[in-house]
């Protein structure tokens, strides 16, 4: 197979970091466009809920299931702020184990898209895992 | 309630016992397998590939393929597509939704299997073997939603997980945090001072070491969270260890596959040697009340002919219909129960064997202190029973010695 396929396939399907964490910065610009995340989880059925907080304000409270397209602000109003998620997925009998819990987190609306994803492994069902994302903007 | 459902049974005449094997053959036998193509391939289940995500798809292939360099010669994999693409936002909270979209991907799964054997499915590793290919599809069209049990057990964990969110916040407030954070506002409130590389710089190293607290105090909630014999977030390991879905209503479930031969190892030339559907559909009642259940089954070519329990027809070119139902009703808080069963089985290709039908009632009713009536009254296929009038009554008595531990 030609190495130029083999290259797109990598980037189309790139491992997620076996990691708890995310922390990082993301780049904002002084425009009045909304910046907003995306928050997808697998596999089919985990049970997650996110308490997600700008600063010391909180955006979403303890809420079930992905979050899409969550408003973070504009991009002149969250320079200099931390974007903090935290966030419990429980693997229940819904769910077939061992099973490789993955977040999937992107950002749209700054300077640039941001995606990265993060994983970690429950091996026996009734299991909670712990994950954590800290973004701060900065122009 | 009680007396008039004992003097039901004690009128009933006893009949005698007498049936052939056929009258062991259960509705269960009609069930649609889990897995389509590995059922049609006879692949065992331990040999089959289940990724959950992209990448280790994506893994699974270049093993199976040497890296991408040639064609896998046994690879089995199972998949759920919504699992696999961007559609994995199907979460728990959604499982108990009954609109189509969400019921149809969180339900589809799809099966492929590549292997190689002779005419008689024995992998022989000569010029006799070839290469045998099966794909299959299985899928909800209908699923009921949760009962009250379920709803209130996903309350409970949804309760619990909030509690450890506001624990978890406030064990994620630790000095070194707020001191690094403190750092990297001030960098940003500085900027006017600083040129773009070394604001960069110095936020990405603040980053780095923020990101190694954060990993820190993460690991330690996690670690708290794997340990099952701690006492720390107990309510919430419960919650999810408890957690199971029953669902309460109508559901209907499709689920097909074909197996393809390729006698020269040509993919230009194939010879189809098994196909199958499968519908299965009723209504479940949890527990109690009353369920139906029904199955509808057409094989193409299958190894063994329900219908033809002598194996006097060859499997060549032979299509079978089989179909059942079964109901039942579960009463007076579990201790009364009637059910019924029936099931037609027929060969829709071939003349010598005439299609027929099965059919039993069944009732038990717990009197307690290890006492249990049941009653089964039916007509086999055939057999000594059928020849007999077509039907089969048992009246059982079933008294248990020692403590009144219940008997099911």
């Amino acid at each position: 197979m030609p190495d130029n396929i083999i290259e797109n396939l990598n980037a189309d399907f790139t491992a997620p970091d076996n990691a708890s964490t995310l922390t990082d910065t993301y780049q904002v610009n002084g425009s009045g466009t909304n910046v907003a995340f995306n928050l997808v989880f697998g596999p089919l059925g985990v049970a997650p809920m996110s308490a997600v907080k700008l600063d010391d304000a909180v955006l979403l409270s303890n809420t079930a299931g992905s979050l899409t397209a969550v408003n973070v602000g504009a991009n002149k109003d969250i320079a200099g702020k931390f974007l903090t998620i935290s966030t419990v997925v429980s693997v229940t009998s819904a769910t077939s184990v061992p099973a490789n819990i993955t977040l999937d987190f992107s950002l749209t609306g700054g300077t640039g898209n941001y995606q990265h994803s993060i994983m970690q492994t429950a091996n026996v069902s009734g299991t909670s895992v712990f994950f954590s994302i800290t973004i701060f903007f900065f122009t | 309630m009680r007396n008039i459902i004992l003097a039901f049974f004690l009128l009933i005449p006893v009949f005698a016992w007498s049936q052939d094997n056929d009258s062991t053959v259960t509705l269960d036998l009609l069930n649609a397998p889990s897995s389509p193509a590995f059922n049609l391939l006879g692949i065992a289940p331990s040999a089959i590939e289940r990724p959950t995500d992209l990448n280790s798809f994506r893994v699974s292939v270049q093993n199976a393929s040497n890296n991408f360099t040639r064609l896998p010669s046994d690879y089995s994999v199972e998949v759920a597509p919504a699992s696999l693409a961007s559609m994995k936002n199907q979460t728990l909270d959604k499982f108990g939704s009954t609109s189509f979209n969400d019921v149809f991907w969180q339900s589809l799964g799809i099966s492929l299997g590549l292997t190689h054997g002779n005419a008689q499915d024995i992998e022989t590793n000569d010029s006799t073997s070839f290469a045998k290919l099966a794909c299959g599809v299985k899928f909800s069209i209908i699923r009921p939603g949760w009962s009250a049990k379920t709803k209130k057990l996903f309350a409970d964990l949804q309760t619990t997980q909030s509690d450890f969110l506001d624990s978890a916040e406030y064990m994620n407030k630790s000095a070194e945090i707020n001191r690094v954070k403190g750092m990297m506002n001030a960098l940003e409130t500085a900027k006017p001072q600083l040129d773009e590389v070394t604001k960069k710089d110095s936020l990405s190293h603040l980053a780095a070491r923020l990101g190694a607290l954060n990993q820190a105090q993460a690991n330690a909630l996690n670690k708290l969270l794997q340990d099952t014999t701690g006492k720390s977030f107990m309510a919430l390991k419960n919650a999810a260890k408890n957690f199971k879905i029953e669902r309460v209503g109508g559901f209907l479930d499709f689920a097909t596959g074909i197996a393809l031969d390729f006698p020269n190892n040509r993919f230009d030339y194939s010879l189809t040697s098994k196909a199958g559907g499968w519908l299965t559909g009723g209504y479940e009642n949890g527990n109690k009340g009353i369920s139906v259940l029904g199955i509808a089954r057409y094989l193409y070519q299958p190894d063994k002919i329900y219908a033809n329990s002598s194996n006097e027809l060859l499997a060549a070119d032979i299509s079978t219909f089989d179909c059942g139902a079964r109901l039942v009703y579960t009463g007076l808080e579990g201790k009364f129960t009637v059910s019924a069963e029936a099931l037609y089985r027929s060969v829709l290709t071939a003349n010598t064997i005439s299609p027929d039908w099965r059919y039993t009632f069944n009732t038990g009713y717990d009197i307690g202190f290890n006492k249990q009536l049941t009653l089964a009254l039916g007509k086999n296929f055939d057999g000594t029973t059928t020849k007999n009038g077509n039907i089969i009554a048992m009246l059982n008595l079933i008294a248990g010695f020692g403590s009144a531990k219940k008997i099911n």
